[in-house]
């Protein structure tokens, strides 16, 4: 995408971009996406050509066939006029299904192109974009936007040059009937030209209001319909209709003026073309009056001002849909000039386990409310660190920094030795794996979550890691293998944590980050989630954020965070043993909580 | 629409008629305008025959071919007035059957006896809001212009016929065999546009769960593979958008292509004629005019066809939505509020019959479909005031018994009762003031918070720190950008877990219901935010729990607990009975020990 779009411009450049998009920038766009499919618009153009030809043809076989008639020609030739006629007519919706084929052939496979270089694009936003972005309104952007720019890349080009050479027919073959309705009609088509090109930049703006209405109805329903038992059982069923009520009316709002202005636009160019059909009517009676027309050319030249309605017409047309498309472009471009606040290093994060270094770090995501202040730690390759504090001291926002999600605004982090912001970020993005409470299960086959959507990951590695992890009951109860389709809602938590888990041992990571890896699991299953651990961290640095006592025991390092600083830090043993730690009076906390 | 007795089938034909019945004036309005426009071809190929008569000296009488300009100028711009006020009725009709049938999709939906299969795939079920919804409506948008084609029709089938009626024979005859063609076709319309719309919802629905995972997907650098499924799904669909379209644009041109055959054939037919004089440019004129025109408007009645059986898919897929045998809910006549604010409904204020003196079940059994996961035949009870813990292993059916308590999900058998009395619809009746649930994943909403823990409900601040307060939350509130008016944005993501847990906890207690469902509320939260929010609860209690844990401080405060082992009831009792008898209990406890 990056090739097609102009650099950055600050943002005061945004409201200029609604009228007008540059040619240029037009241009590239058709090069970039065009260019893949060579054979394919060559066709297109060739069919769209072959369609002007014959359409410029049939009025002259027309005019032949009624003034030999009236003049007395042969029977004869008027049934081969009639013949060639019939052909054209065959030769016509031949060009039609062609160049209609190709052009959208041409046309998915361009946009099917855009969408994936924007979903690409906002899957390596960060997070503060995602925030405030819902998952139904980025659909709208990569799937909706870019259908408005489908039209544009299947054949724009080839259909404004043949309605450019349609109206340069039709005109050459009216001068060559007379000069001065020649003139008459080219002085019109500028005319024309001119008017329809002022109402051009009109209605970008309007269309593009009409399409945010939809995307924000779109994403409030997609949003709401994710949350109907909450809603339902807390009552909100008729609050949620309420809102859907305004934000339905805020559409409808936006769709008529939309409305209003096409009804407009069409209106001004119908009402010009009735005065040109009038000009040619007159101009023509005026001809046949002084034997310059015969009846054949009245015809013939009225059959081409209708013929001049659709080039005329048909750029407008495509303009409109260009100015739709605009309004989309603008909105892609939008997207895409969205640049993640992470700027990519160039290391490669080192091999084998990783080391953890924490100096002097201060985070906050708006300014004056650090959540860490002044974190400082050390935790050696091959260990692993229990974090504990309460909700909201930290822990999450810690291990979000090991995955450089942001960057902190003091101090410096350490993986393996190298500062993070020098690190490539898809490379510590590969050596780190984390698991979240919150498993991402998608409605696709085994093979297909685990891997995530990589076809290079062999069969024998994916049943290595369920092997491993303990799945191997769970694995053997699906019906089709790797092949079965699995869905969020057909998993337990536990098998859904699980999963998560083989993953995450499938990437191999240096360092392992445990987000609440027990919580909403049974004690049962939880053993069986603990081998599935000791499995993944043998070899590796971890992290892991625990709530139960239970998990901490098995770690190396404990560090306590309390209100985004560090509150302890220090072996497990050895603060275990000190009485006066906070670890151990939590552990005594905890102890009591257990047994009473 | 379940619940009540079965609807008669309604025919798509019907359901059409009940829409177009929706706003009538707007629909005529419509119709008069689009039809008027429709028959102004045929003045058109009047004025045009005149002025070649004219031209040739083969006009009877009457008017000079200057006349004719101005009247031509008059007709055309006359149109474009007509198709101006078109344009701006239509729009504003169409817009409100498509509320209408929206509003109807999302007020079943909302009223579903199983919402999660919708819930879990809202991408695809936005799909059918806005491609469904608009297959219906370009149905009934043909039938706009039906009406105008065939008077038009009929009136230059007419004219023409006056001038020679075996041309114009021979010329009708396309537009019948058109028909049928397009008849025969039609069926396999349906074929590829179910392939298409499948082809079409993958790439979507996959497009959502995308967006819904960017945080995994960049966590397990997965952005380019899950470009590349998303990549071969968009393939497929351009590949079925193609043969449907292919399929169409063939079907169209056919009709255009036997209308060029047929002004071909005058041709060979008016040689003759023309060249002895009986058949004047005029006529010629007025037949090329018509005969396109005519073969459209006859093609119309395929299409009205080939558009039936898409609104027909559309309505079916809609209904199926709604899991409703009859269209007839999606089109029931109701406000959809476009020019007036929608009225204000709050919940009916408590009440005596409100009041909760026990609830239970009786034989109660709710199986997954497809699975034997589920619980089976569940009798218990919860007397008024009680604190009761339901526990058990993952896949015990914990979660399942609570939303088959509530009505979030149908039950299979057995039966729920009030205060003795059966409940005939618990999706409906066990709702504030009766009772509040969080779920174990709750849902918030791009919307404030505050707006999220009220949804709706007319409370002041102090009742909304009281909830606040009660959900252990009222520590976190200063911490946000803008307080109880952040924006919390898409599904909350700008809370942490824990925040979303206590939002929607301090969203059940804000409700002050009698009853209050709490499924696995402690798991985002720590120890000690757990005991404070225990605590609390437990300080200024009168109202009945139901809460699924398996942590000791909800456990050992339980006034009774169920133990649960692949959906049935394995024991019951007090903490203390259970640790003596249930084995299944004493695993739980003490798997929480050794952990």
């Amino acid at each position: 995408m990056s090739v097609a779009l102009p650099p950055p411009t600050t943002t005061q450049d945004t409201e200029n971009v609604y009228h007008r998009v540059s040619v240029r920038v037009y241009l590239s766009l058709l090069v970039h996406y065009l260019q893949p499919h060579k054979r394919r618009v060559a066709w297109l153009t060739l069919f769209v050509f072959g369609y002007t030809g014959v359409r410029l043809a049939a009025p002259q076989i027309v005019r032949f066939f009624i003034d030999t008639a009236r003049e007395g020609g042969q029977v004869s030739d008027l049934m081969w006029a009639a013949a060639l006629y019939v052909c054209v007519a065959l030769g016509r919706q031949l060009c039609f299904l062609g160049s209609s084929y190709f052009s959208q052939d041409v046309g998915w496979r361009a946009t099917n192109r855009m969408r994936s270089e924007l979903a690409a694009h906002c899957l390596r936003l960060d997070m503060s974009f995602h925030g405030e972005h819902t998952p139904g309104e980025l659909v709208e952007r990569v799937d909706g936007d870019t259908s408005t720019l489908a039209n544009f890349l299947s054949g724009f080009a080839a259909r404004v040059t043949s309605g450019l050479l349609l109206l340069l027919g039709v005109l050459v073959l009216v001068w060559h009937e007379d000069w001065r309705l020649g003139l008459a009609m080219t002085v019109f088509s500028c005319i024309a030209f001119f008017i329809i090109n002022l109402t051009r930049s009109i209605a970008v703006p309007i269309y593009a209001a009409e399409r945010e209405g939809f995307s924000r109805l779109y994403g409030f329903i997609e949003e709401r319909l994710g949350g109907i038992e909450d809603v339902r059982t807390n009552g909100a069923v008729t609050f949620i209709l309420e809102r859907f009520y305004k934000v339905n009316r805020d559409a409808y709002g936006r769709v008529v003026r939309s409305e209003v202005m096409g009804a407009v636009l069409r209106s001004i160019t119908m009402v010009l073309f009735a005065f040109g059909h009038a000009m040619t009517m007159g101009m023509s009676l005026w001809l046949f009056r002084d034997g310059l027309f015969t009846i054949g050319t009245v015809y013939l030249v009225f059959e081409y001002m209708t013929l001049l309605r659709f080039p005329l017409f048909m750029i407008t047309e495509e303009i409109n849909d260009l100015q739709k498309a605009t309004a989309g472009l603008k909105r892609i471009e939008e997207l895409n000039r969205i640049r993640s606040r992470i700027v990519d290093g160039d290391t490669e994060p080192a091999a084998g386990a990783l080391r953890v270094d924490f100096d002097s770090v201060t985070f906050e995501y708006s300014a004056d409310s650090p959540v860490l202040r002044d974190v400082s730690f050390h935790l050696e390759a091959g260990r692993t660190l229990g974090l504990l504090g309460r909700t909201g001291s930290g822990k999450s926002t810690l291990t979000r920094l090991l995955f450089r999600f942001y960057d902190v605004q003091q101090g410096t982090i350490r993986l393996g030795g190298t500062p993070i912001r020098d690190l490539r970020l898809q490379g510590v993005r590969q050596r780190v794996g984390m698991v979240t409470q919150d498993v991402q299960i998608f409605r696709a086959t085994v093979r297909e979550n685990l891997a995530l959507f990589d076809e290079g990951v062999d069969d024998s590695t994916i049943m290595h890691a369920i092997g491993a992890l303990g799945l191997m009951d769970w694995f053997g109860d699906l019906s089709q293998g790797l092949d079965t389709p699995i869905t969020a809602s057909g998993l337990s938590a536990g098998e859904s944590q699980l999963l998560a888990f083989a993953r995450v041992f499938l990437k191999d990571p240096g360092l392992v980050i445990l987000d609440e890896p027990s919580s909403r699991l049974d004690p049962a299953t939880e053993h069986r989630i603990d081998r599935a651990v000791h499995e993944l961290l043998r070899g590796r640095t971890a992290v892991i954020i625990a709530h139960h006592l239970a998990t901490v025991h098995r770690v190396d390092d404990i560090m306590i965070l309390d209100g985004g600083g560090v509150q302890e830090y220090g072996e497990r043993t050895r603060l275990a043993a000190d009485a006066g730690s906070s670890f151990a009076k939590l552990l005594a906390v905890g102890l009591e909580d257990h047994t009473t | 629409m379940n619940d009540t007795a079965p609807q008669p089938i309604m025919s798509t034909g019907r359901t059409a008629w009940r829409l177009v019945r929706y706003r009538t004036g707007l629909f005529l309005g419509t119709i008069l305008f689009r039809g008027t426009d429709d028959i102004v071809p045929f003045a058109t190929g009047l004025l045009m025959k005149a002025f070649f008569d004219v031209l040739t000296g083969d006009a009877e009488a009457g008017l000079t071919a200057w006349t004719l300009i101005a009247l031509f100028i008059v007709l055309e711009v006359g149109d474009r007035g007509v198709l101006f006020f078109a344009s701006i009725i239509s729009v504003r009709w169409r817009f409100n059957v498509y509320s209408l049938l929206r509003t109807n999709l999302l007020k079943s939906v909302l009223a579903l006896r199983n919402p999660s299969r919708v819930s879990s795939s809202s991408g695809e079920t936005t799909n059918r809001f806005r491609d469904d919804a608009e297959g219906v409506v370009s149905y009934l948008e043909q039938y706009i212009h039906l009406w105008g084609n065939l008077i038009f029709a009929g009136l230059a089938i007419y004219w023409m016929a006056g001038i020679d009626g075996t041309i114009t024979a021979i010329t009708v005859v396309p537009a019948i065999l058109i028909i049928t063609i397009v008849d025969i076709a039609r069926k396999h319309i349906v074929r590829f546009r179910v392939a298409q719309r499948i082809a079409t919802e993958q790439s979507t629905n996959f497009a959502n769960e995308m967006f819904q995972s960017v945080l995994a997907l960049q966590v397990a650098t997965a952005e380019d593979t899950a470009v590349g499924r998303y990549e071969r799904l968009n393939d497929a669909r351009r590949k079925s958008t193609l043969v449907d379209n292919l399929f169409n644009q063939v079907l169209g041109s056919v009709n255009v292509n036997i209308g060029q055959l047929a002004t071909g054939a005058i041709l060979v037919l008016v040689a003759e004629r023309m060249h002895r004089g009986e058949f004047t440019v005029g006529d010629f004129v007025l037949f090329t005019t018509y005969v396109p025109e005519v073969a459209r408007s006859g093609s119309l009645i395929g299409r009205v066809m080939a558009q039936h059986r898409r609104a027909e898919v559309s309505l079916g897929r809609m209904s199926k939505m709604i899991e409703s045998d009859t269209p007839a809910p999606l089109v029931e006549h109701g406000p959809v509020y476009l020019r007036q604010e929608p009225p204000v409904i709050q919940p009916p204020p408590p009440a005596a019959e409100h009041r909760l003196q026990s609830v239970e079940t009786r034989g109660l059994s709710c199986i997954f479909p497809d699975s034997t996961n589920g619980v089976y035949d569940i009798d218990l009870r919860l007397d008024s005031g009680s604190f009761t813990v339901v526990t058990g292993r993952i896949g015990s059916g914990k979660t399942t018994l609570v939303r088959a308590l509530l009505g979030a999900l149908p039950l299979d058998s057995g039966q729920i009762l009030w205060n003795g009395e059966p409940v005939a619809d618990p999706k409906s009746f066990f709702v504030p003031p009766r009772s509040a649930y969080t779920p174990q994943v709750p849902r918030l909403f791009s919307e404030t918070l505050r707006d999220n823990i009220l949804l709706g409900l007319p409370r002041d601040d102090e009742a909304v720190a009281a909830a606040v307060r009660m959900g252990v939350m009222e520590h976190d509130i200063p911490t946000l950008e803008k307080g109880l008016d952040t924006i919390v944005g898409p599904r909350g993501v700008k809370l942490s877990g824990g925040q979303i847990q206590r939002a929607a906890a301090a969203r059940m207690f804000v409700r002050e219901a009698e009853l209050y469902v709490f499924d696995d509320l402690s798991s985002a939260l720590d120890v000690d935010t757990e005991r404070l929010l225990w605590d609390r609860l437990f300080a200024n209690r009168k109202q009945t729990c139901l809460v699924v844990s398996h942590r000791r401080p909800a456990l050992q405060r339980a006034d009774r607990i169920i133990v649960l082992k692949d959906g049935r009831i394995e024991a019951t009792g007090t903490l203390t009975e259970l640790l003596d008898t249930s084995l299944e209990m004493q695993r739980l406890w003490m798997g929480d020990v050794e952990g």
